[in-house]
């Protein structure tokens, strides 16, 4: 409360730190109350208690914070890698001079960033369409024309917000995402991919000019000929190929009936195609994706410092789920507030002492 | 020679908006508060060394500290908040609650005082029993463990929204303000109102205020029933709940100025030299 008038006078007192001691010292407020510390198992417990800390981190973030580097596996978030140069400025490495921001290296480090995959909500499922995933999407790579920054902070900041709003990102990130490069997918979802899409895809990009109708079954794309052909391709590929690759996804994923639905399909068919040949690289080479992260970052200080992105790869971390646990604990058992007023405390009693159900509760209006 | 005129509060404040007073914070605050109440009663399921009588201990001690330090009246009942959140949620041996009582006591400093508490200073008070180095560890551990949620709803967040819609004369007011205040230290020492709603405890301790000035002058044209329905309505807490919260309030007020009178005639026995005034002074005022 801003008017408190009791007992402003003495904070200078704190200020006047050194002469103030002596009479602290004789203060009966200056106790020792439990006996002797050991420090030694004060030391212990601290460190039990912040690896128990960092463990949580970890795992609410699908991060190693120690490492810098995303944890690849079927956790609750995907990290994705972006190019720098798709994120607005203030994600990336800059000097403020006045009120001029200059960026510093000629060649930004990729960004992170994280979402939640549609397969973590639909347990059941193994795995969701690919235009569901924003990681699957195309990569349009160095060359390919920059969407403007704005999209970037407003859209990946709402799939991670609210679960339920994620079903309308994939498609809003399309362009944003991008340089979502393949191999930053986790091994574990290029696995689920695999089957279904490459058959179909392999012949198609193998071959310079796309075929009318894909042939069958060639042996998969070797990486070096996927990645070079997808990201200066794809964009051509896109008109040619949709209509081809549409109806043979059909009985292969779930986002066949998606793909009717949507407004453009042939320009969203087509890039999923080639993000899953990609997919299908980080299949065989998972370890990129560490390597990128760790280019330019000389001897950066361990864990929590990721976001601050100060050395190199400017990693972008969303608030999205801190925000979600803020609104599920925002639920209010109203019933149990209606229902209570009888289990209301009596001075006697000292009823609050006990669990949370014998609390006073306020009634509802 | 004096040099240094004291004359202006070293404190600059802000002064009071009113649009932080209006029915829509109030509101915003009641539906909040709740998210900020230690879990479960932990002695019962979580701790295994900490007795409630050491709770009281550690509680009285960081109040006494709190005192002499000047600190913002919010500082004990949020720094309380903090610890009882923690040890709800992480067993601790009785060696390190006084560690933790002045990690939490350096935490609401901080978020609430514009020159917080020192760690050297807080260790002083332990007698020296920690180090300024493991007070600054063990803060990451107890922000990590309360999620990084400081910004706790108190029960001082209430009393300006309460104060201002009771009928009661201005000058009345601050002697209110300041017995309310004394009552919700003395719920934070007490383990009994660790689980209680902030609002709960600020109507319950602005009606132990005016109730127990009243005795002696008129500072309200309510009667206390009256006025006990009145404060249930501004805070939408049942009646019969309030009531009861406010004797329970009253009832440890009783208790805390017995011990005090004990200890006053045990300190005039033994001529203790040492300064008694630093429990809180306010209780004592408090005439019954």
């Amino acid at each position: 409360m801003s008017n408190v008038y009791l007992r402003s006078t003495s904070a200078m007192d704190r200020l006047v730190n050194g002469e103030n001691l002596p009479e602290m010292a004789r203060s009966r407020a200056c106790r020792n109350l439990f006996g002797p510390v050991d420090h030694e198992e004060v030391g212990r417990e601290l460190r039990m208690r912040l690896a128990e800390i960092s463990a949580q981190d970890q795992s609410r973030w699908d991060f190693n914070f120690q490492d810098d580097v995303p944890i690849r596996g079927p956790g609750r978030l995907q990290w994705t890698e972006l190019d720098s140069e798709s994120v607005p400025a203030f994600y990336r490495e800059s000097v403020q001079v006045g009120r001029c921001r200059l960026v510093l290296t000629n060649q930004p480090p990729p960004v992170l960033v994280a979402v939640i995959p549609r397969s973590q909500r639909r347990a059941a499922e193994p795995f969701d369409g690919p235009n569901q995933d924003p990681g699957q999407m195309p990569p349009p790579r160095a060359p390919a024309p920059t969407p403007p920054p704005a999209p970037v902070v407003a859209r990946p900041l709402a799939p991670v917000l609210a679960p339920v709003l994620a079903q309308a990102v994939p498609r809003a990130l399309a362009p944003v995402l991008a340089p979502a490069l393949a191999r930053a997918v986790p091994p574990v979802l290029a696995n689920a991919l695999a089957p279904p899409m490459p058959r179909v895809l392999a012949p198609a990009l193998a071959q310079p000019v796309p075929p009318p109708v894909p042939r069958v079954l060639t042996p998969p794309v070797p990486p070096v000929l996927a990645s070079a052909v997808s990201p200066a391709l794809a964009p051509a590929l896109a008109p040619a190929l949709a209509p081809v690759l549409a109806p043979a996804l059909a009985p292969a994923s779930v986002s066949a009936s998606e793909l009717d639905a949507d407004p453009a399909p042939d320009a969203d068919a087509a890039p999923q195609n080639s993000a899953e040949s990609g997919a299908n690289v980080a299949q065989r080479g998972p370890e990129p994706l560490a390597d990128s992260l760790h280019s330019g970052i000389p001897g950066r200080p361990a864990a929590g410092t990721a976001a601050a992105g100060a050395n190199g790869a400017a990693i972008k971390k969303l608030s999205g789920p801190l925000i979600s646990d803020f609104f599920a604990k925002r639920k209010r058992p109203a019933p149990e507030s209606k229902s209570s007023s009888e289990g209301c405390p009596s001075a006697s009693a000292p009823a609050g002492v006990g669990a949370p159900e014998q609390t006073p509760r306020k009634r509802l209006r | 020679m004096e040099l240094l005129c004291c004359e202006v509060d070293p404190v600059r404040r802000a002064v009071p908006d009113r649009n932080l007073l209006d029915d829509r914070v109030l509101q915003n605050l009641l539906t909040i508060e709740e998210r900020y109440l230690p879990q479960c009663s932990y002695f019962k399921c979580v701790q295994k060394d900490i007795q409630p009588y050491m709770r009281r201990m550690v509680a009285t001690w960081m109040l006494e500290v709190c005192e002499e330090q000047k600190c913002e009246e919010e500082v004990f009942p949020l720094a309380m908040n903090y610890l009882d959140r923690f040890l709800a949620g992480v067993p601790t041996p009785k060696t390190h609650l006084q560690l933790l009582g002045a990690v939490c006591m350096f935490l609401a400093s901080k978020l609430k005082e514009t020159i917080p508490l020192t760690a050297e200073k807080l260790c002083i008070y332990t007698d020296n029993s920690i180090k300024p180095q493991e007070l600054l560890e063990w803060e990451l551990v107890v922000l990590g463990k309360l999620k990084w949620n400081l910004a706790a709803v108190t029960p001082h967040d209430f009393i300006e929204h309460i104060l201002r819609k009771l009928p009661q004369q201005r000058e009345k007011l601050s002697l209110i303000r300041k017995h309310a205040q004394t009552f919700i230290a003395l719920c934070a020492t007490d383990f009994k109102f660790a689980m209680y709603p902030p609002s709960m405890i600020a109507t319950g301790s602005v009606g132990a205020a005016i109730c127990g000035l009243q005795q002696d002058e008129e500072v309200s044209s309510l009667t206390c029933d009256a006025l006990t329905e009145l404060l249930a309505k501004i805070t939408n807490t049942d009646v019969d709940c309030l009531k009861a919260c406010q004797e329970q309030i009253e009832a440890v007020l009783l208790n805390s100025l017995q011990q005090f009178r004990q200890e006053q005639r045990e300190g005039s026995k033994s001529e203790d030299e040492l300064d008694q005034a630093t429990t809180p002074t306010d209780v004592r005022d408090i005439d019954l």
